[in-house]
This record gives structure tokens, C-alpha cells and sequence, in this order.
């Protein structure tokens, strides 16, 4: 809000440009070869759609053409019956729930500290988390396992959530620093003389002004979570503990290319959850990211 | 004093700030890596005593031509998921930067197939370029007299490009986001005074944008290159690392031999190297763009 008089500024300056380039439209023909493009990059997408709603007969004959709609929803809902779907829903949304809140929280403290407390410690700390980003858990694996083990905690789903927060916080610390580098400082000047504690000033003030980097940060984080093979394969028990993309890789693995309508239809069950949290979140994308992280 | 009082509390807070997220990443992400290295050092096998025996296992490794393939495998993937995803990324954003009608549309079809799970776009795309009724080569054939058959899969020389362009495919969308939201802070002054002095397209991309987006640029070689250099669920799905492990990264090697083999120091002697690598490349790739920041700010 504070900093933004400027951006708001270049925003308007944008939007006369903008109309100014709209008058002197380049031709259609432009527009039209970049929907074409796009569209080309998308039929693996339009396939499943389409897909979903056509007996295992026509998508073999005809994966292309579009759907008659005589068979209705039933690959979904035959889908549903057979993959324990509910479970799997479940558990994925409690990993996800549980490793979210708290890596939100904790990576915005750390941010936090990092850009304004002064101190080598906090410096370093930075780049620690940095070099974080991009450790393979691969490496890792034994001997967390055993640790895992040691804690009570393997195929646990508070074991797995701790291992997401531990390997993707340093991306959002590194995220939440750049955006609050960008807040002015005035603001927490006041808040200290008048004897605000450093906690309550960081709730009260700094956590609302995050939130549209948050947003962006929940969409990729829980997009990952929520597609994850590895760590559910290594942590957890497949059976007691089914996440959706282990419970699909289980149900590729036993169906084979047999009945492609079930297939499509539990494609699309897994699909549903995390493309609607998209498309719900996806305008604050942009604005989480415009607003800060990546100005430096 | 009072005002050192005041400083040396706030400090405290700070270290309490950091306390939580450094104990977690500490001890589910470091500590096992510390512990990786210490072992590859060792004959452990997962159970009872060991033995330290030096650099034996690095020695091993370096004499085994797989791991050897998978390396360079897997920094060739790396390095080529982290540059093709930057450039057509980049390129859709300048191009959905522009007046079009139907922007907000086209960006989020574009973003979707990062949100579909890699074990659903390895299915779709092991059935769309399937060497006898896929569809690509079905395609390709309606070009040529003759039926085309191209082994995007099945083959060893193409197994790998194959992967690098579904990879991309799917890491386009983040990269594009991160330049979209870059763009915007260009201000459009700065290219319409360059206009007025006569530069050309390509030199007000490279003298006035492409400076101004810097900070987007390290990001993005950060996203591209986490992802490529610790690529396993795609090539795993898609292929199981086949055929004739051709398409099997270092991602894929370190989880067969933490759990498919018995010789586990020297799986570790491997993670580790993977590490290094990671490591390595990452900080040279941000120290380089960083520099070019502050050289252009």
C-alpha cells in the first residue's frame, strides 16, 4: 500500500501506453498465431478433457474427436468407487494443510529477521537457507529415514509434512525476503517507539502486507505437495497412507493400458482439487510477484 | 544503555525468529546430508558395525561407467531444462505482455500443465508419442508418403531430448509468471524515450528490458535448474530411467541404490557427489546473474 504510489504511477502510465498500442493494433493476424501456438502446447490437456467423457472404444479409435456425451459422467464416477478416492484426498489435504500454515508462518519470521535485524548471524542464516533451495532430498534419504524413525515419525503424516517444510521453506524464505526488503521501514519505526513488541508488530503489520506473496507462494507450494511421487513413495506406506499421486501410480500400474475410460476418469478426480485451488488463486500470481520478490 | 537494551532484545527476538524453520531444516534436510557424507566414507550397509574405508567408494564411483553417464546426464538435463524454459518462457511473456484479448486466458492454459501431477502428463504424453498409434507420429505421417515411426520413448538416442521437452512443457507456466510479473515493473517511459532516440527492437530488449527484468531472470535459472538437476518423477513414470537406462538421471540412480541394492555407503559416496554438483552449479549460476544485476542497476 505504502510503496505503492510508484508502481501505481508506471501502472497508470502503463494502461494510457497500453491504449495507445491498442490503436494501433498490430494486426489480428498476430493474436490469432498465438492462441494457434498455445493450443498446439495444450492438447495434451484438451485430451484429457475430452478423454474423460468417451468410452475406452472411442478414445482408442478417436482420441481427438469430441466426446458424444452418451456416456455422462460414469468414468468418474466408476473411478471414484474403485480408487479409494476419499482416502487419498484426505490424507493429501492434511499433508498439505499441515506443511503450508506452518512453512508459511515460520519462513516469514525467519524473512523477517533475516532483512531486519542486524547481526552476522542473520546474514549468514540467509545463505544457508539459500544454498537450501537446492539440496536434493535424494541425498538425504537413509539416514532420514532413520531420523524419521528415531522420532516415531516415519509413515507418519506429521513426519512427511516436517521433511516438506524442511525442503520447501528456503524457497519461500528466499521469496518473503525480497518482498519485505521492499516495505518501508517508517512504518515499524513508529510501531517500536510507541512500544510494540516485535512479534505483535510482525503480525499486526508486516504478515497482512505479505499476503499477495503468500498466495502465490501456497499455489506452487501446494501444487508440488499435491503432485509429489517422491517423498510419499520413500516415507510413507502406500496402503495405510495413499496419497493421490501414489494412489494413481497404483492404479496406472494395475490397469495398464486396459480400461482407458477409467484411467481418464481417475485422472480426472485427481485433477479436479488442485485446478480448481488454481483457478481460484491464479490472479494473485502475478500481483504476489509483481509486488516485490523479484524487483531485488 | 537503555537503547543497548533495546537492541540486544530485538536480536534475541531475531535468533527466535529464525529458531523454528533453521531447527526443522536442520534437522530433516542438513543433518541426514552431513550424515550421507560421513557414511560414503564407510563399508556400512545399512545395519550392524563399519569400518571407515577413505575415498574407496568415490574411487568405485568413478570407475563405474553408469554412474559416470548418469552425471553428465543429468547436468546436460539440467542446464537445458534451465535454458530452454527461460527462453520460451520469456518469449511467452513478451508476447502475453502485449494488448491482446485474450491474455488472462491464454496465460492460464498455459500455467495448467504445471499443475497437473507428473505421473498424469507422463501417461498423456507416453500415449500421444506412442511408436505405433501415437499421435505425434501419426501426425508426422500425414506429411510423408509414407508412415512415420519416430521411438520418442523407446529408444535410447531419443529418450532424453524426449523428456527434456516434456519437462519443459510442464516448468513453462512458473518461468512465464515470474517474467510476466518482472515486466511489469519496467516502466514504459524508459522504452518510449528509447524509441524516440531511434533504438531498434532488438537493442531496446536488450539495453532497456532485459536489465530491468535481472532479479526475474535469477529466480527463474533457480526454478529451472532445481528442476532439472533433481528431475526423477517424469523420467521415472515415463520410463522407469530405461531404455538400456539411457533416460535413468542421478535422481533416479540415488533411490535405486538406497533401495534397491545392498551397497549402501556406496549410494551415499553418490548423493553426496549429486549434492556437490547441485550446489556447485546453482551458486555459480545465481553469483553469475547476480553480478549482471549490479552491473546493469
Amino acid at each position: 500500500m505504502y510503496s505503492n504510489s510508484t508502481t501505481q504511477k508506471t501502472e497508470a502510465n502503463r494502461i494510457k501506453h497500453k491504449k495507445n498500442r491498442l490503436k494501433m493494433l498490430k494486426k489480428p493476424s498476430f493474436e490469432i498465431v498465438v492462441i494457434i501456438f498455445v493450443l498446439l502446447f495444450s492438447i495434451p490437456i484438451y485430451l484429457i478433457i475430452i478423454n474423460t467423457f468417451k468410452t475406452h472404444d472411442r478414445i482408442l479409435k478417436a482420441p481427438l474427436s469430441l466426446p458424444d456425451f452418451s456416456v455422462g459422467f460414469q468414468n468418474i464416477v466408476e473411478a471414484f468407487q474403485r480408487m479409494d478416492i476419499v482416502k487419498s484426498y484426505l490424507v493429501t489435504f492434511s499433508i498439505s494443510a499441515i506443511a503450508l500454515v506452518s512453512m508459511i508462518v515460520l519462513s516469514s519470521l525467519a524473512a523477517y529477521a533475516i532483512v531486519r535485524m542486524s547481526g552476522k548471524i542473520f546474514k549468514a542464516a540467509y545463505w544457508v537457507f539459500l544454498s537450501c533451495i537446492l539440496m536434493p532430498v535424494q541425498a538425504a534419504f537413509i539416514p532420514l529415514i532413520f531420523i524419521l524413525k528415531h522420532f516415531d515419525l516415519y509413515n507418519n503424516i506429521f513426519g512427511i509434512s516436517l521433511v516438506y517444510i524442511a525442503i520447501l521453506s528456503p524457497f519461500c524464505i528466499f521469496m518473503y525476503s525480497g518482498f519485505i526488503r521492499g516495505i518501508p521501514i517508517e512504518l515499524e519505526e513508529a510501531a517500536i517507539m510507541e512500544g510494540c513488541s516485535t512479534l505483535r508488530l510482525f503480525f499486526q503489520i508486516i504478515f497482512p502486507l505479505l499476503k499477495p506473496i503468500t498466495a502465490t507462494l501456497i499455489i506452487m507450494q501446494f501444487i508440488y505437495i499435491w503432485n509429489d511421487l517422491l517423498l510419499p513413495l520413500v516415507i510413507l506406506n502406500g496402503s495405510d497412507y495413499p496419497t493421490v499421486s501414489i494412489g494413481l501410480y497404483k492404479f496406472f500400474g494395475s490397469k495398464g493400458n486396459v480400461d482407458l475410460n477409467l484411467l481418464f476418469g481417475g485422472i480426472a478426480l485427481v485433477l479436479l482439487p488442485v485446478v480448481t485451488v488454481f483457478l481460484f488463486l491464479q490472479k494473485y500470481l502475478i500481483k504476489g510477484l509483481a509486488s516485490g520478490s523479484i524487483k531485488g | 544503555m537503555k537503547f543497548m537494551n533495546g537492541n540486544r532484545k530485538r536480536y534475541l527476538t531475531g535468533i527466535f525468529f529464525i529458531a523454528p524453520i533453521s531447527i526443522i531444516i536442520f534437522t530433516f534436510l542438513l543433518l541426514p546430508i552431513l550424515q550421507t557424507m560421513y557414511y560414503s566414507f564407510t563399508d556400512w550397509r545399512g545395519v550392524g558395525e563399519y569400518s571407515f574405508i577413505g575415498l574407496k567408494n568415490y574411487i568405485n564411483i568413478f570407475n563405474d561407467s553408469s554412474f559416470k553417464y548418469s552425471l553428465l546426464l543429468t547436468i546436460y538435463v539440467g542446464l537445458s531444462i534451465a535454458f530452454l524454459t527461460n527462453v520460451i518462457g520469456l518469449t511467452f511473456a513478451l508476447v502475453l505482455d502485449q494488448a491482446l484479448k485474450t491474455k488472462n486466458i491464454l496465460r492460464t492454459i498455459l500455467y495448467l500443465p504445471n499443475v497437473i501431477p507428473i505421473v498424469v502428463a507422463a501417461f498423456v504424453w507416453r500415449y500421444i508419442l506412442d511408436y505405433n498409434n501415437g499421435l505425434a507420429n501419426k501426425f508426422f505421417s500425414t506429411f510423408s508418403s509414407e508412415s512415420i515411426h519416430i521411438p520418442w520413448i523407446d529408444s535410447p538416442d531419443y529418450v532424453v531430448p524426449t523428456i527434456i521437452m516434456i519437462s519443459t512443457w510442464q516448468m513453462i507456466g512458473p518461468v512465464m509468471i515470474v517474467y510476466l510479473a518482472a515486466l511489469q515493473g519496467v516502466p514504459l517511459d524508459l522504452i518510449e524515450a528509447a524509441k524516440i532516440d531511434g533504438a531498434s527492437k532488438v537493442k531496446r530488449f536488450l539495453n532497456v528490458t532485459l536489465p530491468m527484468i535481472a532479479p526475474g531472470i535469477t529466480v527463474n535459472i533457480l526454478i529451472g535448474l532445481a528442476n532439472g538437476i533433481r528431475i526423477f518423477d517424469l523420467p521415472y513414470a515415463l520410463t522407469g530411467g530405461g531404455p538400456a537406462g539411457a533416460s535413468e538421471t542421478l535422481a533416479i540412480k540415488i533411490y535405486r541404490y538406497a533401495f534397491q541394492s545392498t551397497e549402501l555407503s556406496y549410494g551415499m559416496a553418490a548423493s553426496f557427489i549429486m549434492t556437490l554438483v547441485a550446489l556447485v552449479i546453482t551458486l555459480l549460476f545465481v553469483s553469475l546473474s547476480r553480478r549482471y544485476e549490479r552491473n546493469v542497476m
